[in-house]
């Protein structure tokens, strides 16, 4: 029953039963009066009992009615005490956060730094590594090539014929199409421009299930040879440069001169086989081509039923079949290669993906130490209000609505570390954006991943209301007598092993991490200290490509890059120029068999590969090359002289291990009888070609290119200055060569930074993460050891007033902190050098094991516990030995 | 006579009880006996629904209950008019006013216009 008017419910009580206690004495009121007022006008009490009951009518009914409505009533009235509750509990937390600022502070940064750090970096892989292929079911596409073992190449292309035969005989897939890629210089009233397309075979679109979204794909016939000339257009380049205009559908645009007809737009967002691909061309598949020129790439969408392991054996069994009947082409590779299609179309998937393992690696560790930072500064604060909470108690304060008062702090701290998180999510992604390339190949925007961002939101934010309600379930029940005599020092015990054990973890996990970061910018500064063997410092690279209309034969090729070398080398600031098919660390090998006439009659599988290069004079002198033996190309090496050829020293000791390779005779081709002859007249330093990965510089031959055409030059000039500031001058040069030739210009150092990617990417975000990493621990270090100084205080009183000197009480808070730390380095370096070696392969140039590394992050973690310690125990030894034995 | 024949019209119930209320906090009792008294003993309501309607006044918002003493120091509940309960007084007393005058002008009809 309620004791005081409006007053509140007992807490647990049934809310009917309450009511009808109400109900039940209200009326019994109304009958007492009544049976008064009877009695008083004569009736006998009995029968003025009786009577008022019979005039009140159907009392079980009323009190039934009535009841029911109290009830209702008291939940209702329930439910607003519950609303005022939580109210207070939200005042009382934030009052009590605002009287403990730098807590607050340190846990929202905390679960701040965790969850963006996760958030970010699959954000930022998302576009890359994660996001599925537009396409329909794009988890059934697969790419299909075929395995090259002179090459060591497996993703090497098919010949007509053979994708024919593949295609008819296979029955893994319920679609096979072809493709393969080049550009093409369009003109028009809009300018001239060098646009990327790709060569699909008709049925492409349906294989990706990617229909037009205006106009049509193409027809069968349009494959056909013989076929009209049709383009298909990307939503990009139709708004960019016919803005949009519907009707350019049924219209010719020209591609290298030759009038195509737009047939159809596809959509935003299609970028088969990547992104800068604009413009799709029917290919064209003659049955009588020849089987060994091969440049074609499959694609396929696996038969329902079909695994891609399935599919390979089906393929592999036709590719048998085919190598018994033409030995010399399908004979010399070795089998069928089935890649996922997301895999296949991301040329720097490999990269990446290791890239992205270690990150992913880091990111844990980020969230680990997040985790236990916060729920170490957690149970801290437990502890520290043990005391409070006792009193709170003792006062009568019912043990759930304490439970639930430390819970609201710890979900109010939960819930501003996750608005700092995602706040620093969003701002960091978006410093990331235009840092990124632009030319790698990726799907959509690095936009903020929604399901990331909940998950590591929760994972943190769980925390600090776990660990929360760890000292809040203890606290409440916590013995009050003792707490409020000891001031909590019982249970503070407890928690600070528990916290010293966390402090131990911490410290190890931000060693990981802090060693990866180390390990990432040593790698970093190897691969940037490299000696590439060539100087991409002040040289300028143009890209250009020759449309066949205008340059149709080898003179003309040779007379335009003539011009173009010659315009270039006036140009001030210029101070040599050349030109060349081939530049290093473009991800681009030409490789040639070679042989001497010694080594020629050899089968000519077991000929060795040498990369190849045709170079114009001057070429070696631009890249800073330097000539080792004989001479370089001159311009006495044209189309009419003696062909000639200059090799570098891992050519010369494959192919004359005892004497000089100048003067002598190479062969170059696949076999004796189709080989063409060279004369090796200089040898030319070692130098990078493919990419940094491996220490193989490789066999190089490089070919005089005056003695003969191609389509694709890249012209290179050597300057004096800031190659950035000569793009514009070299453009302009350019266009004196060919006023309506797209050129694409950057400096070389461009192309090296590509592939240097890897590691400056990891050494950004490594050392983002370690500096985070070493910060908390510090934090953690400092806050136990100043934590558990002040615990200690009646202690170190004790030991000042037996004699202790203040040099001792210096060393003795001072040398807790530093076996803390050195616990948790010991186990931190174990762990990194173990991380390390899984992680070998993203590292370039040192070891896991790595002494200047490793040494200094022992050297940097010890100073910073030493530094962590030194204020508490300052603080320690200035204790005043009288006012703490006496405040307690 | 019985009570029951005596009982108040049905609509007219909530409007008498919110007019007893008009002069202060009362408990049940009380309003059954200002009832009967302020309509000098023509109508009485049946204690059953006087305090259905009261708990169903209550649980719309128009009267407050509070547990109090009453003059002869016993607990009772005493009710009283919200400013819900005043706005819900003036529609009903307007309501009626409008009815009776209405039910009277059927009764006496006006003379016709010669």
């Amino acid at each position: 029953m309620r004791r005081n008017p409006k007053g509140r419910l007992p807490p647990n009580g049934d809310a009917r039963e309450v009511a009808r206690a109400d109900v039940d004495q209200e009326l019994a009121f109304h009958l007492d009066l009544m049976e008064e007022e009877l009695v008083e006008a004569g009736w006998s009490p009995e029968e003025a009992r009786v009577e008022a009951r019979r005039r009140f009518g159907d009392i079980e009914e009323t009190r039934a009615l009535c009841a029911r409505r109290q009830a209702r009533m008291g939940r209702e009235e329930r439910r607003a005490m519950a609303h005022h509750d939580f109210m207070q509990d939200l005042r009382h937390a934030l009052r009590g956060l605002g009287r403990a600022p730098g807590y607050a502070a340190l846990v929202m940064g905390t679960l701040g730094f965790g969850i963006a750090a996760n958030t970010v970096v699959f954000s930022a892989m998302n576009p890359y590594l994660l996001r599925p292929l537009p396409y329909g079911h794009p988890d059934r596409l697969v790419q299909v090539n075929v395995a090259n073992p002179v090459t060591g190449w497996d993703m090497d292309r098919l010949s007509v014929p053979q994708y024919l035969d593949w295609k008819g005989r296979s029955r893994g897939f319920s679609g096979l199409a072809a493709y393969n890629y080049g550009s093409a210089t369009v003109t028009g009233p809009e300018g001239p421009e060098r646009i990327q397309l790709s060569h699909v075979t008709p049925d492409m679109f349906d294989v990706l299930q990617m229909p037009p979204e205006l106009g049509r794909a193409f027809t069968a016939d349009e494959g056909a040879p013989g076929g009209e000339h049709v383009v298909m257009m990307s939503d990009a380049l139709w708004k960019r440069r016919y803005g949009g205009d519907p009707g350019i559908l049924g219209h010719t645009i020209a591609l290298d001169g030759v009038p195509h007809t737009v047939v159809g737009i596809m959509p935003d967002g299609f970028n088969f086989p990547f992104p800068s691909a604009k413009l799709w061309l029917p290919l064209t598949l003659r049955p009588t081509a020849s089987r060994g020129p091969h440049n074609l790439i499959l694609v396929g969408r696996l038969a329902d039923g079909w695994t891609p392991e399935r599919a390979l054996a089906d393929l592999n069994g036709i590719h048998r079949e085919l190598a018994a009947r033409y030995p010399d082409t399908d004979g010399r590779m070795s089998g069928a290669t089935i890649t996922p299609l997301r895999e296949a179309l991301n040329f720097a998937w490999d990269v990446l993906s290791i890239s992205f393992h270690v990150l992913l690696g880091a990111v844990f560790f980020v969230l680990l130490i997040a985790c236990v930072n916060v729920a170490s500064l957690t149970l801290a604060r437990g502890s520290a209000r043990a005391r409070e909470v006792a009193v709170r108690a003792s006062l009568g304060a019912r043990r759930s609505r304490i439970v639930r008062q430390l819970l609201s702090e710890s979900l109010v701290l939960a819930l501003a570390g996750g608005a700092v998180g995602v706040a620093l999510s969003w701002w960091v992604t978006g410093l990331l954006r235009p840092v990124l390339p632009d030319d790698l190949y990726r799907i959509g925007e690095i936009d903020i991943d929604g399901k990331v961002l909940a998950f590591s939101a929760l994972v943190t934010l769980v925390t600090p209301v776990a660990f929360g309600l760890l000292p809040a379930l203890r606290a409440s029940r916590v013995n009050l007598s003792e707490a409020l005599k000891e001031g909590g020092r019982g249970s503070a015990a407890a928690g600070t092993r528990v916290r010293s054990a966390l402090v131990v973890a911490q410290v190890a996990l931000a060693v990981i991490l802090v060693s990866g970061a180390g390990l990432m910018l040593r790698s970093f500064s190897a691969v940037r200290n490299l000696d590439l063997g060539f100087d991409p410092q002040r040289v300028v690279v143009a890209d250009v490509v020759l449309p066949d209309t205008d340059y149709p034969d080898p003179v003309a090729q040779t007379a335009y890059v003539d011009r173009a070398v010659a315009a270039l080398a006036r140009t001030p600031g210029v101070s040599a120029a050349a030109a060349a098919n081939w530049i290093p660390l473009n991800h681009e090998l030409f490789t040639d068999q070679v042989a001497t006439p010694e080594t020629a009659g050899t089968p000519s599988e077991e000929w060795p590969l040498a990369a190849g290069a045709s170079v114009w004079p001057g070429y070696f002198r631009t890249m800073g090359i330097p000539l080792m033996e004989g001479r370089a190309f001159t311009s006495s090496d044209g189309p009419d002289a003696t062909r000639v050829a200059v090799v570098n020293p891992a050519l010369a000791r494959r192919l004359w291990p005892t004497v000089s390779a100048v003067g002598r005779t190479i062969f170059v081709g696949s076999g004796p009888d189709d080989a063409r002859t060279f004369t090796v007249v200089g040898v030319v330093a070692d130098s990078r070609a493919y990419d940094l990965g491996s220490d193989d510089v490789g066999q190089k031959l490089y070919y005089s290119g005056l003695q003969g055409g191609t389509r694709r030059y890249f012209l290179l000039a050597r300057t004096d200055r800031e190659p950035a500031a000569l793009v514009p001058a070299v453009r302009q040069a350019l266009r004196e060569a060919d006023p309506d030739l797209p050129v694409e210009v950057r400096p070389m150092s461009a192309v090296v930074a590509e592939d240097q990617l890897q590691w400056s990417i990891g050494s950004v975000f490594m050392s983002g993460f370690g500096a985070g990493a070493l910060l908390l621990a510090a934090m953690g270090i400092y806050g136990l050891i100043a934590y558990s100084v002040a615990q200690r205080r009646r202690e170190v009183g004790v030991r000042l007033a037996l004699g202790a000197t203040r040099g001792e009480i210096r060393r003795f808070v001072m040398s807790r902190g530093l076996r803390l730390t050195a616990l948790g380095l010991a186990v931190g370096l174990a762990g990194a050098v173990g991380l390390g070696r899984v992680a070998s392969s993203a590292l370039y140039g040192v070891s896991p094991v790595d002494p200047p590394t490793l040494g200094g992050v022992l050297a940097l973690f010890l100073a910073v516990a030493a530094l962590a310690s030194v204020l508490p125990a300052e603080r320690a030894s200035r204790t005043d030995p009288v006012n703490a034995l006496r405040s307690e | 006579m019985t009570e029951s024949h005596r009982g108040l019209l049905p609509g007219t119930v909530d409007l008498v009880i919110l007019r007893t209320l008009t002069t202060g906090p009362l408990h049940g009792f009380a309003v059954s006996r200002a009832i009967r008294s302020q309509s000098e003993g023509v109508l009485e309501l049946q204690d059953a629904a006087l305090y259905q309607a009261l708990h169903r006044m209550e649980e719309s918002g128009w009267v407050e209950a509070e547990w109090g003493t009453s003059e002869k120091g016993k607990r009772a509940k005493f009710y009283r008019l919200t400013a819900a309960g005043r706005k819900q007084l003036v529609r009903e007393e307007r309501f009626w006013r409008r009815y009776a005058a209405a039910v009277f002008r059927v009764l006496d009809p006006a003379p016709e216009e010669p």
